[in-house]
């Protein structure tokens, strides 16, 4: 993630509604076709109206398929979906083929709107075992001691003292003389 | 930037009610593309209007270029997967208020024809808030059977909630075709037109239908929210003394397991709940009250049939044998764990 992510809308993978858990819904409300009938920019959505949307609109009977030719400008479209948002796109000299791709998108994503996910799972039930207490996962020992006890009671990190030290060296010394002799 | 003055001062005397509306152009002698000083005051005088002028008025989408009701209709029925008999579809998206607009405008155009008339969306709403009320509420018992009666009805009415309706109806993009003469629309008549849609697929398709309807539309808002929360008793402890007593056993006594952290600012307490010298669950809070409330929860939730963080709610229950299911759960003050094991529970 970028500094300029920081302010997009963030959150967890997500469903309107809980779609799919009920029957699904196409997200898709309505989309928007807008062209030139004469630029050359407009020519890949000439050919998508003409040869392609048909099929699309006949495959997508949920979707609402508007066509506006208007002079002078580039094409593009505009999909509105059922949540309210509504998803923007210049297909400026773009192809059919391309054109095509970027419908089905519009189509099968859940809406247009820019978003960061923070993790790509979500879940209902984070945990099945219950929130976190300090004496969960505690060892089973603790149930039956008898305090003060003496293994307990000590601290839990004593650092080596440099007697102790100087005295484990001594001894790696002696069995590694020991080796050699007999080695 | 001369230009920019004159229009200025032009704007100002023309009238101040028109302030930041008032159209206009620079223009140009010879024709080079603004240099960016000018650009940027330009473009600051544009905002300063916008702003003058408040947020854009919204419009409804009815009143666009692009925009075909009898094709919006037919998307609709195909989204949520219906078939409308007749005019039953466009008669639920009629609005009282809709027909006495049209009334009156026909009347003023010396349109009196009784062939005209329109039917608005009220029986099919009546119709299908019955329907609803009473097919989630067994559903509900369907789906959680040892929870006592007043737990079912607290779900019930969450998932009826006005606001949650308005919610699914606009989710299933139905808020735009509304035949009603309020824009922004209210919460009311998403409410009745939701209802009206259910009664329209109950009057097209026959009841099991309508209530496939509900189930998937209305039941699923409860995915991903605490159904616990939903129907927690006010006094844990002595909800959970009254079955015990009720059952003839000992009131549940809470003694502390352990506790830590007494004098900082996050103690916690571990509370455990004994019967008759048995152990029946136990709870954690920061303090003790907090602790025994849990501890009894842990307990209720088990004697519920609903354990806590591993409920899976069935979003999928058969339609018909929900619709068959006519008895009630126990109420909360008659619940007993003997009455819950008498009653059939229906296979998950």
């Amino acid at each position: 993630m970028s500094n300029s992510h920081l302010f997009l809308p963030s959150g967890f993978p997500r469903a309107t509604l809980g779609n799919g858990i009920g029957r699904y819904i196409c997200q898709l409300k309505r989309i928007t076709l807008k062209f030139c009938k004469e630029r050359g920019s407009s020519m890949g959505m000439r050919d998508f109206l003409e040869h392609d949307l048909v099929d699309y609109a006949s495959k997508h009977p949920s979707v609402v398929v508007y066509v506006k030719p208007r002079r002078n400008r580039s094409a593009v479209i505009k999909a509105e979906y059922c949540n309210g948002e509504e998803f923007w796109m210049s297909t400026y000299k773009m192809t059919r083929e391309e054109i095509r791709k970027w419908l089905e998108l519009c189509t099968t994503q859940n809406d247009g709107a820019e978003f960061r996910f923070r993790k790509m799972m979500h879940t209902d039930t984070p945990s099945i075992q219950g929130p976190w207490t300090p004496f969960s996962h505690r060892n089973p020992e603790l149930n039956t001691a008898s305090f003060p006890h003496e293994e307990l009671s000590k601290p839990v990190f004593i650092p080596q003292s440099a007697t102790d030290r100087l005295i484990e060296l001594f001894k790696e010394q002696q069995h590694t003389l020991k080796s050699v002799k007999e080695g | 930037m001369a230009a920019i003055r004159c229009c200025l001062a032009a704007s100002k005397l023309l009238n101040n009610s028109i302030k930041s509306c008032v159209m206009y152009r620079v223009t140009r002698s010879n024709h080079a593309p603004p240099s960016s000083d000018e650009r940027v005051l330009m473009l600051r005088e544009i905002l300063r209007r916008k702003k003058e002028a408040g947020p854009e008025k919204k419009y409804h989408r009815n009143t666009f270029l692009e925009w075909n009701y009898s094709a919006e209709l037919y998307a609709f029925s195909k989204r949520i997967g219906e078939n409308f008999e007749g005019n039953f579809l466009q008669q639920a998206f009629t609005q009282r208020s809709y027909v006495v607009k049209q009334e009156t405008l026909n009347k003023d155009l010396g349109l009196d024809d009784p062939d005209r008339f329109l039917e608005d969306n009220r029986s099919l709403a009546a119709k299908g808030e019955e329907l609803s009320r009473n097919f989630v509420a067994r559903y509900l018992r369907t789906a959680l059977p040892c929870l006592p009666e007043e737990g079912i009805l607290h779900i019930r009415d969450h998932i009826l909630k006005e606001d949650n309706i308005a919610k699914v109806l606009c989710s299933i993009g139905a808020d735009e075709l509304i035949l009603c003469t309020d824009f922004p629309t209210e919460t009311q008549t998403k409410v009745s037109t939701f209802y009206a849609l259910v009664g329209a697929v109950e009057a097209s398709s026959g009841p099991e239908r309508g209530s496939l309807f509900v189930r998937d539309f209305l039941i699923t808002s409860l995915s991903g929210q605490d159904i616990h929360a939903l129907c927690m008793p006010e006094d844990k402890l002595g909800a959970l003394s009254q079955i015990f007593l009720r059952e003839g056993k000992e009131a549940p006594e809470p003694r502390i397991i352990s506790q830590v952290g007494m004098n900082s600012i996050i103690p916690c307490y571990r509370i455990g709940l004994y019967s008759e010298k048995k152990f029946l669950g136990s709870g954690a809070g920061e303090s003790i009250q907090d602790g025994i409330d849990n501890a009894a929860l842990n307990v209720l939730w088990k004697l519920w049939d609903m354990p806590d963080g591993k409920l899976q709610f069935p979003f999928d229950l058969d339609v018909s044998s929900v619709l068959n299911n006519s008895r009630s759960n126990v109420p909360e003050a008659e619940w007993t764990s003997d009455k819950v094991k008498k009653q059939v529970r229906p296979s998950r």
